[in-house]
């Protein structure tokens, strides 16, 4: 059962002191988004409004994506079309020959890590830069992302220096923030004048204008888009709103539930390209059809990828992103990742506690705890089962069906002796490598909580 | 059958009843625009002057320090020449110290700026000067961004578009607010 989340976030829990740390940096995101939350004069109809222009676009996907094509080709944008992954990385590693790049600078995109262009890129001879720093972090020490907005949270700031010092010649245990990102800051205005293209994702596709909408903090894809003759930006399909005044709706959303901010820094509207300039738009189906082909879950393509979800989750939080094995981690990447592969993602939609926490936080209302949910009952009957789980489940349900069963197996219990419950025998108990007990299975109460429901109530 | 066509058809095939465009009704009668502005500015690290016609010039020189000043303002651009060439955007001797532009318009609710092409007359100029003073007329200020793309469905269109809302800044270490990730370390807005 290795690769499972339970047995990849053990290592996140029980091998580091990192499980307390993570979850105050995600909640301090969430409180963050509250904040914003509450400047708002009706957030909560922002919310369904929000919910309700995405199913409209998706009602009408096939129109809006043509109109969305039509306009951005009379811009002089180019548009291509990706049915896969692997069209995906044909389709820019092409258009990066054909206008001679060797070298490219990239911002954040979940998309392209989705379908592994960094790799492809790399060993078809490309030298690939990440130039958001978080994702430059994580490029530099060859992780993924364990977050779809912050992609280092789950680094310390000494492990960040250790890297730079290893890869970048920082001084040695220099661990300020302020030094090491001003750092990678000339490191990386290196890189954006060496480049020879630059690779963005897309936030937002505006039909009616023809027009990509790219939101950052740093400023980085801008520095590339602008500043290079070839310029490719890939967007997934579920990306497009109708016009300009939906638009305004989701950039009112977005940072607000995504990091607390009233905006991002930098929300850069490409249209037309500068002269001299190649500028290309890929949409990237990937699956997509295939979600939106499931009336359950089609709204799962509602997301606009704010994170919140993750912030909020008391599984996420405690257990870090890269227990997911999936590129997006947290609740919706636990959604979408059985369209990725039935078999081995069948765990995901276990990774949480169901609280629908994501329910209440998430801008366009997707009903993740009951997606979640609705996947856990599809994936038992659809997919193997794990033994142990099941012969589990069939002894309890048994016990749990009669009265007599559950008191006798409950008496039972508390008979058997501590040392062995709190012992190496019972796999709930994790020792840590230097000896101290890491989860040690709680005391069983000397009685039953209907045995001292029943005193109490005969004392009073 | 290409891409394109495979991915319409499987969407075609399943997509059943267009649903209505809804309605966006989410405007509020909002005052002290400019109030709203400063406060969401400064809390978010962008200073703000309060000058009027004739007081710009010299909160621009008193700001600057002295610095290399480049503006693409017309009014400015005497005192100001742009020197900056988009071909060899990363030539320092080209590369303003200061750069001063002016926004068509101000958005209170999230102290973002609209600037296009037309007002920055280079793009690369929003992101690769260490430091930038914006220029905002109060009386342009809408409340939120409803507001906003409304102004911007009105203007004639643009090539390239952008609100900006404050220096560039990270969190990605430990979520410790850095200034000048990649872009302008400091961004001062005039209102006049
Ligand atoms: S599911 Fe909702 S909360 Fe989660 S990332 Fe998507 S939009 Fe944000």
């Amino acid at each position: 059962m290795k690769g499972t989340h339970a047995n990849l976030s053990k290592d996140f829990i029980t091998g580091s002191d990192k499980t307390d740390w993570h979850n105050n940096a995600l909640w301090f995101l969430r409180a963050k988004r509250d904040i914003q939350r509450d400047t708002i004069e009706d957030w909560e109809k922002l919310r369904s409004t929000a919910a309700a222009i995405k199913d409209h676009t998706l009602s009408r996907l096939p129109e809006y994506l043509q109109t969305f094509e039509e306009n951005a080709v009379k811009n002089g944008m180019q548009v291509h079309w990706a049915w896969d992954d692997k069209e995906l990385r044909e389709i820019t590693a092409k258009i990066l020959k054909d206008n001679n790049a060797r070298s490219v600078v990239k911002s954040k995109s979940m998309l392209t890590e989705e379908c592994g262009l960094n790799p492809y890129l790399e060993q078809e001879g490309f030298e690939v830069v990440d130039t958001d720093l978080g994702e430059r972090i994580v490029q530099l020490r060859k992780e993924h992302p364990s977050h779809i907005v912050v992609p280092a949270i789950h680094l310390k700031k000494e492990e960040v220096s250790d890297t730079f010092h290893e890869k970048m010649n920082t001084e040695k245990g220099n661990a300020s923030p302020d030094y090491l990102a001003s750092v990678a800051r000339e490191a990386l205005r290196k890189d954006f004048m060496k480049a020879d293209a630059a690779i963005t994702g897309v936030n937002f596709g505006v039909a009616e204008a023809g027009a990509v909408v790219v939101c950052t903090n740093e400023g980085n894809a801008d520095m590339g888009v602008h500043s290079k003759k070839t310029v490719i930006h890939c967007m997934g399909m579920e990306k497009l709103v109708p016009g300009y005044d939906e638009l305004a709706v989701f950039t009112r959303l977005l940072a607000r539930s995504a990091t607390g901010q009233p905006v991002t820094v930098f929300t850069s509207h490409y249209r037309k390209p500068r002269p001299e300039t190649t500028e290309h738009i890929i949409i990237v189906n990937n699956k997509r059809t295939d979600i939106f082909a499931d009336p359950e879950f089609r709204q799962a393509m509602r997301c606009i990828r704010c994170g919140a979800c993750m912030n909020t989750c008391p599984v996420y939080r405690r257990s870090g992103g890269h227990s997911y094995h999936h590129t997006v981690p947290g609740p919706i990447g636990s959604v979408l990742a059985p369209f990725y592969g039935k078999e081995k993602n069948k765990d995901l939609p276990f990774a949480s506690t169901l609280c629908g926490s994501c329910n209440n936080v998430c801008p366009v209302k997707i009903d993740l705890a009951g997606l979640l949910y609705r996947w856990r009952q599809k994936l038992t009957d659809e997919t193997s089962s794990d033994m142990s789980k099941k012969i589990g489940m069939e002894v309890g349900s048994k016990i749990l069906k009669s009265r007599k069963k559950y008191d006798l197996a409950g008496s039972v219990f508390r008979w058997v002796p501590k040392g062995l419950l709190q012992s190496g025998l019972n796999p709930w108990n994790v020792h840590l490598p230097d000896g101290r007990k890491g989860r040690v299975f709680p005391e069983v109460p000397k009685e039953s909580f209907r045995q001292w429901y029943k005193k109490n109530q005969e004392d009073s | 059958m290409d891409s394109k066509e495979r991915i319409l058809s499987s969407l075609k095939n399943v997509v059943g009843e267009p649903l209505p465009r809804p309605e966006i009704n989410l405007q509020y009668k909002t005052e002290a625009l400019t109030e709203i502005f400063i406060g969401v500015a400064e809390a978010s690290g962008t200073e703000v002057f309060l000058a009027t016609g004739d007081t710009v010039a010299e909160t621009i020189e008193t700001w600057s320090k002295g610095g290399n000043i480049q503006s693409s303002v017309p009014a400015l651009q005497k005192k100001y020449p742009l020197v900056f060439d988009e071909q060899v955007p990363f030539e320092k001797d080209k590369m303003p110290g200061i750069f001063v532009t002016e926004a068509s318009f101000g958005v209170a609710e999230n102290a973002a700026l609209w600037l296009t092409d037309h007002e920055l007359s280079s793009r690369l100029l929003a992101f690769i000067p260490e430091r930038i003073i914006v220029l905002l007329k109060a009386d342009t200020l809408v409340p939120t961004m409803h507001e906003a793309y409304e102004n911007i469905g009105a203007e004639p269109p643009f090539g390239f578009g952008l609100f900006m809302a404050g220096a560039s800044k990270t969190a990605d270490i430990e979520q410790t607010l850095v200034k000048g990730a990649q872009g302008a370390k400091e961004l001062a807005v005039i209102l006049y």
